[in-house]
């Protein structure tokens, strides 16, 4: 299996997902996670994100090999922002590319699961009320 | 003796990164230490949060020495 983990720092740096295909792969799922407002009643300026680097392909890495034992996959990309991220703008791309279509569906919603779980990224809220840090686990 | 903890996301806003925690002795166990971080900064007592070590996260078991890297995470949010 191949992998792809970055922590991007600009909107126009995400790598072309075009790279990761192979004749092997039937099946490509993309997931876009982008910035939206407004949020909970309250018009989001923006995000900003902060991410621990080692740990974060430390953690991806082990995320991988789990995935790995779970489903057919031929490659796992996932890249995140870091930095100040505004609405209409993509926070996360993961993509995985496999033989068939239900092990890439699959993966890939174990991957934003595992990633908003255990993945060290953390954001801010700047919203048109003040900012709050967003807690989802632990 | 002090231990040097990295921090991130809200912790970090509120104390800086590192910070130096006050223990007895090392090496202790990951949950000493935590332990000894909140009596130190005691507004984060309802806070959960987990730690690494090396670059690796770890469980509250594990021991930690002097010259470890530990990082104290606060709830996480990516996505």
């Amino acid at each position: 299996m191949k992998t792809d983990f970055q922590l991007i720092d600009h909107a126009n740096a995400f790598p072309d997902l075009e790279q990761f295909r192979s004749e092997g792969s039937g099946a490509e799922v993309v997931f876009n996670g982008i910035v939206r407002t407004p949020n909970k009643g309250s018009d989001v300026l923006y995000l900003e994100f902060e991410a621990y680097e080692a740990l974060f392909h430390n953690e991806m890495k082990r995320i991988a090999e789990t995935l790995e034992s779970q489903f057919q996959i031929n490659t796992l990309v996932l890249h995140h922002r870091v930095g100040r991220v505004f609405p209409g703008e993509i926070a996360v791309v993961a993509a995985v590319y496999s033989q068939h279509r239900k092990d890439a569906f699959q993966a890939c919603e174990s991957l934003m699961n595992d990633l908003k779980s255990t993945v060290p990224i953390w954001k801010k809220e700047f919203n048109s009320d003040g900012s709050f840090w967003v807690s989802q686990t632990p | 003796m002090k231990k040097e903890v990295q921090l991130f996301g809200i912790l970090k806003e509120q104390y800086g990164s590192p910070v130096f925690v006050d223990v007895s002795d090392l090496p202790i166990s990951a949950k000493e230490l935590i332990a000894a971080f909140r009596n130190q900064f005691q507004e984060v007592q309802d806070l959960p949060f987990l730690i690494a070590k090396n670059h690796f996260m770890i469980q509250e078991n594990e021991l930690i020495e002097a010259a470890d890297h530990i990082a104290l995470l606060p709830p996480v949010s990516g996505g």
